[in-house]
């Protein structure tokens, strides 16, 4: 989904090393523009899902069932909202050559679960040999009942998400044009200021 | 597990590139050791060929054999070598290889037992096998079982023959229909290049067919057996004998490298070496110089008016190219403003497309003709504008004197011009009726009498005479009257009742009364009735 762009890597090497004044002002307008995604996303966090009273977080200490490193997360609305966050921080080169520089995530189990849950099989895995067959497609129902359907943010599949992609479809791209505007903006800047001082003084 | 999404990525191709590169080099190594391997094993490959060529012969033989069995059987001997010829013919033609079309033309055989009528619908099979991009087999088993009776197959194919075409059973007319649709793209697909290929590769493999006859001939005389297993096992130890022989020869030359030339060439490299360090020789082999240039004043202002060259060259390069790129830069700038200019230009172009679009619409003659003349004004053609202009003035003139003729048109005569005359008519007589009629207010009628009398009783609605004679004191009460019976006329009517018969009762009376008005209203006069209309 996101924009793909060319020549943002230099730019914003060159603005941290020669006016890191610029950088961080840039950096501020961004993260401004993308707070307002990531309140959108915790402001839809429920303090609890219908029908699913025994996934509630109660503070009891939950432990694996099928000696696992860790157990089901259980639902904490406050563990949610605090995973829903943003990053101006540039990734890792994935498998396609792609780094991405400014992204809002979804860290927390239990919101990754809120996000994605019933994305690939909504009635449950056809192939579930559980003696609860039923069991996923209740919980997804349940999430659905309360949290609604899947919001998309691009052509794929895993471009649909309950909370934050919900929330970057309601923000209808002004978190982009504000992040462009910023870098943009801090661009000129820095390009005036090179231009009557010399790159080694932009600073 | 994290959920991201990307708000601003990049590609950084830079890995991709490394990738490639580590994989052309890989790439390079690759080929470096297929060259070697291929240096190696070439005697191997020779030998693998010939196993190759020696196998697709045995396996055309076999498959000939097959065919040849098969007609015996259908005691048709003799045709065995008309039906490999039309094969062979049919291979060159098709590109299929014979052994493909051996087990279908016994296929066909089978069913038809006719080599002629075998080929052609051999022939035809393969033609609708490239159309419908089926494979042969298939063609041939489905024609095959529709000529026995099970028309499935056929329909499968999807071939374009309907379904009551195929159902008929009347195969001369099925295969004529294929024929006419499918005749043809053998030789259109041979003439593509995938087509191409397969006729290169069904001719490659004739070659190696004939090849391994000739090895199979060959090894025939050498192993002094004629039974490919023998002579097959025989060329496989032969092989290997070879490649033992290579791999000895090999590690011949290793062991003679590593004990021989190795030190030699190690030493060799020492000296040279050190010739380079005591400065005998260069360091530069382009220009191996024997003797000490570092001591010679010639030497040294040489190199120095060399460097001072080279400085003034890249001195000069470096000024052409300033140049260039100021000559490149004001060619942009003039194209920039040349652009400019454009755009400015199109500006004026929007009074031709208002002209454009006013002509469109509807518009009248001269109007038309004052555009089209603004238009060629506008873009500077004369001529027309020039013919467009007494045109306008033709037409000007024309309305002109259409504007005068209308101007002295006499006055239009007034279809309503005695009307108001005749209104005022009308009203003189209403009022007339008007007076007459209150006049006859004052006068109170005796009521009618309704005297029933035998056999007809007269009902007579209307003023009698003695009641007409009261009346003196009417002005003009004669022409009153007589003015008003006239106008009244059309209302009354004479009802004629008979007693006698039917009319027995008051009821009977009273219908026979209506429905004496009711005729009489029908013939013309007029009666009032409150069910006049519907008749009941």
């Amino acid at each position: 989904m996101g924009v793909k762009v060319s020549g943002l890597i230099e730019t914003r090497k060159a603005l941290r090393k020669l006016a890191p004044d610029l950088f961080k002002e840039m950096n501020k307008e961004i993260g401004a523009a993308m707070r307002v995604v990531v309140r959108d996303a915790r402001g839809m966090v429920q303090p609890s899902v219908n029908g699913l009273y025994n996934w509630q977080d109660t503070g009891t200490l939950v432990k694996s069932r099928s000696s696992r490193d860790r157990a089901f997360p259980k639902y904490n609305s406050n563990i949610i909202k605090k995973g829903l966050t943003y990053s101006l921080g540039k990734t890792k080169k994935n498998k396609s050559g792609f780094v991405t520089l400014y992204s809002l995530l979804n860290k927390s189990a239990a919101g990754s679960i809120i996000e994605t849950a019933g994305r690939l099989n909504f009635n449950g895995d056809p192939r579930s040999q559980s003696n609860n067959r039923n069991a996923g497609a209740h919980f997804n129902r349940s999430i659905q009942s309360t949290y609604g359907g899947f919001a998309s943010v691009g052509k794929g599949r895993y471009d649909q998400g309950r909370l934050m992609a919900k929330a970057i479809d309601r923000n209808e791209g002004k978190a982009q044009d504000a992040i462009f505007k910023a870098i943009d903006k801090a661009t000129k800047a820095f390009y005036a200021r090179t231009s009557k001082t010399g790159a080694s003084k932009a600073a | 597990m994290t959920i991201t999404y990307d708000i601003v990525t990049e590609y950084k191709g830079k890995g991709t590139k490394d990738a490639e590169k580590s994989l052309l080099s890989l790439d390079g190594t690759a080929k470096k050791l297929a060259k070697t391997i291929t240096k190696t094993f070439a005697a191997y490959q020779i030998i693998k060929f010939g196993k190759s060529a020696a196998t697709a012969f045995a396996q055309d033989q076999a498959s000939a054999a097959s065919l040849a069995n098969t007609l015996k059987n259908l005691n048709a001997q003799l045709s065995i070598p008309a039906a490999e010829s039309a094969i062979a013919q049919l291979q060159q033609m098709t590109a299929v290889v014979d052994d493909e079309l051996r087990p279908a033309f016994a296929q066909l055989f089978r069913i038809l037992g006719s080599v002629s009528e075998a080929s052609t619908t051999l022939g035809l099979a393969t033609e609708i096998s490239r159309g419908t991009g089926e494979s042969l087999a298939t063609v041939v088993d489905a024609i095959t079982k529709a000529y026995a009776g099970n028309t499935r197959g056929l329909l499968a194919l999807n071939t374009g023959l309907t379904k009551a075409e195929i159902n008929s059973g009347d195969m001369q007319m099925i295969m004529e229909k294929l024929n006419s649709m499918f005749a043809g793209s053998n030789a259109a697909y041979l003439d593509t290049y995938a087509g191409k290929m397969q006729a290169l590769s069904v001719t490659t493999s004739d070659a190696m067919e004939k090849i391994g006859a000739g090895i199979f001939d060959a090894l025939s005389i050498l192993a002094g057996s004629t039974d490919i297993e023998v002579i097959q096992q025989k060329v496989t130890n032969f092989a290997n004998s070879i490649v033992t022989f290579i791999t000895t020869i090999a590690k011949f030359i290793r062991m003679t490298y590593d004990s021989t030339i190795k030190p030699l060439l190690d030493g060799l490299s020492k000296v040279y070496d050190f010739l380079q360090k005591i400065g005998v020789i260069k360091k530069d082999m382009g220009t191996v110089s024997w003797g000490n240039v570092y001591g010679d004043p010639a030497a040294q202002a040489a190199a120095a008016a060399d460097k001072k060259l080279a400085a003034q060259r890249l001195a000069q390069e470096k000024k052409l190219q300033a140049e260039q790129n100021k000559t490149a830069a004001a060619k942009l700038k003039a194209e920039r403003d040349a652009q400019k200019i454009k755009k400015a230009g199109t500006l004026f172009d929007i009074d031709q497309i208002q002209i454009v679009a006013a002509l469109q619409g509807k518009i009248s003659n001269e109007e038309k003709l004052r555009l089209q003349l603004q238009f060629a004004l506008l873009v500077g053609n004369a001529s027309e504008a020039d013919r467009l202009s007494n045109e306008l003035a033709k037409s000007q003139l024309a309305t002109t004197d259409l504007a005068k003729a209308i101007a002295q048109l006499p006055a239009a005569l007034n279809p309503f011009a005695s009307y108001p005359q005749w209104i005022q008519d009308a009203i003189n007589e209403i009022n007339k009726l008007k007076s007459a009629q209150s006049s006859a207010m004052v006068y109170t009628p005796t009521p009618s009498t309704v005297t029933p009398s035998t056999p007809v009783a007269t009902v007579s609605p209307s003023v009698s005479t003695a009641a007409l004679a009261a009346s003196a004191a009417i002005a003009n009460p004669q022409t009153s009257l007589a003015g008003y019976s006239a106008y009244r006329a059309g209302e009354r009517a004479t009802v004629n009742v008979t007693v006698q018969g039917n009319v027995i009762s008051n009821k009977d009376l009273a219908d026979t009364i209506r429905m004496q008005l009711l005729d009489s209203s029908a013939s013309g006069s007029f009666t009032m009735s409150n069910r006049a209309t519907r008749g009941d």
